[in-house]
């Protein structure tokens, strides 16, 4: 081994030493590194729907803090609040909107009344994502994983086609693994994945959607899995 | 000096990368277990003993931004490795920060750092660990370069992003560290014994 190093010699040896292949101890966090990935993965059409939810929440956040500044401006707020916003000045800017209202628990706004107590993502979680549902959500997820579920479990149930299948495809980054993975976890039917605060700002909360023709065998229930996915 | 070196190839990563992104873990384990032991003997010379965590830091933040990631198996080792970097450096800023509180931090810091080399005389190191703890001897630029271009298997121009430097700059940093590690006493003292005890 000395005799056929690298023809850098020692250095080479030293070289290659420090690139060996993984020694056990090395490679002795696997599990904890992938529980670590299962738990933080979020898939990418998540990002998306959560910043127009983000998007959202900052508009009515600003919205609501501009009637603050108004209601301020005429006397109609109680003390502490009159009293922060005196020694201000200014009304805050609206890009500072989206951390704010935690500085003003008084402050009457549509989103104090959704917001669940406790919640750990206030852009995530404050308000049911109704805007981002009614701009570009005809399709409810819910239903068409039914469908796509189904449809996997007997080939012969209708298959997912047009809007509903547009509609996975785009919430689940396309392929029918990607879809099957995604709708695992929006139903909460994988035995592996607990469930992740990714999950809470689930879009078919507003339940406003027009359903198209249920393709889904009568045994699902839609609002049972609702529950499950809201647990 | 080559990414041969360790038997990692870009083509057998691709496929275990395209379905992590997708949020396959059988995938992800693989990139790790191909992956990690690089990133933690990097993180070695970057950070020291804090390694271990800020690799464990390094991959959640992978695991969080993957699903967002595009690219080839190439740029995702040096996307991974310049993450490794970003969370290397706050982590000494921390240690930084923690050791300057109290007064007699620097002294225990000394008495550590002499009864660990002491520690390091008597325990005899796995070469792969001796092999890094002597480049980590080397001025951190250099060092660092050593490490992406031999140990990450990364070009000059993926160590280039990750350092943050021109690919020049990386050359010359990489043949210096080379040529110091070359001449350093226990390098040179390993070569003088093979002479002798060769055939």
């Amino acid at each position: 081994m000395d005799l056929e190093g690298p023809p850098e010699g020692r250095l080479g040896e030293l070289l290659s030493a420090a690139a060996a292949p993984g020694r056990p101890h090395e490679l002795a966090g696997e599990a904890a590194a992938v529980a670590g990935f299962r738990t933080a993965y979020r898939p990418a059409a998540r990002h998306r729907r959560r910043r127009l939810v983000a998007l959202a929440v900052a508009g009515v956040a600003a919205v609501s803090i501009g009637g603050t500044a108004f209601a301020a401006t005429i006397g109609h707020l109680p003390a502490p609040v009159q009293s922060w916003l005196g020694r201000d000045e200014a009304p805050p800017a609206p890009t500072s909107a989206a951390r704010t209202p935690n500085r003003l628990p008084t402050t009457p706004g549509p989103t104090a009344t959704t917001t669940p107590p406790g919640s750990s993502n206030p852009s995530a979680s404050a308000s049911p994502s109704a805007a981002s549902a009614a701009a570009s959500d005809p399709v409810s997820p819910v239903e068409a994983c039914h469908a796509f579920l189904a449809f996997r479990a007997d080939p012969h149930a209708p298959p997912v086609t047009g809007e509903q299948r547009k509609e996975l495809n785009r919430l689940s980054g396309g392929g029918e693994k990607a879809i099957q993975e995604y709708c695992n976890r929006l139903l909460g039917v994988a035995p592996t994945m607990t469930p992740t605060p990714t999950m809470t700002p689930t879009p078919e909360e507003p339940a406003t959607a027009p359903t198209p023709e249920k393709k889904a065998k009568p045994s699902h229930d839609d609002d049972n899995n609702k529950q499950s996915v809201l647990e | 000096m080559t990414a041969s070196v360790q038997g990692l190839r870009d083509e057998d990563l691709a496929d275990a990368l395209a379905a992590a992104i997708e949020g396959d873990s059988a995938s992800f384990a693989v990139l790790w277990r191909c992956l990690h032991p690089f990133v933690l003997r990097y993180l070695r010379v970057v950070c020291g003993d804090a390694a271990e965590d800020v690799a464990s830091e390094t991959w959640l933040q992978v695991s969080r931004d993957l699903s967002r990631f595009r690219g080839t198996a190439t740029a995702f080792r040096v996307w991974l490795f310049r993450i490794a970097r970003h969370r290397g450096i706050d982590e000494n800023r921390r240690a930084w920060r923690r050791h300057e509180e109290p007064h007699d931090a620097i002294d225990q810091l000394r008495a550590a750092a002499i009864e660990r080399d002491v520690a390091a005389d008597v325990v005899e190191l796995h070469e792969t660990d001796r092999a890094v703890r002597l480049i980590a001897t080397l001025p951190r630029e250099q060092a660092e370069a050593v490490m992406l271009r031999v140990v990450a298997g990364l070009d000059v121009a993926g160590t280039a992003r990750v350092l943050g430097k021109r690919s020049g700059a990386v050359r010359i940093a990489t043949m210096r560290g080379l040529r110091r590690l070359a001449e350093h006493p226990e390098v040179r003292a390993h070569t003088d014994e093979d002479d002798e005890d060769g055939p």
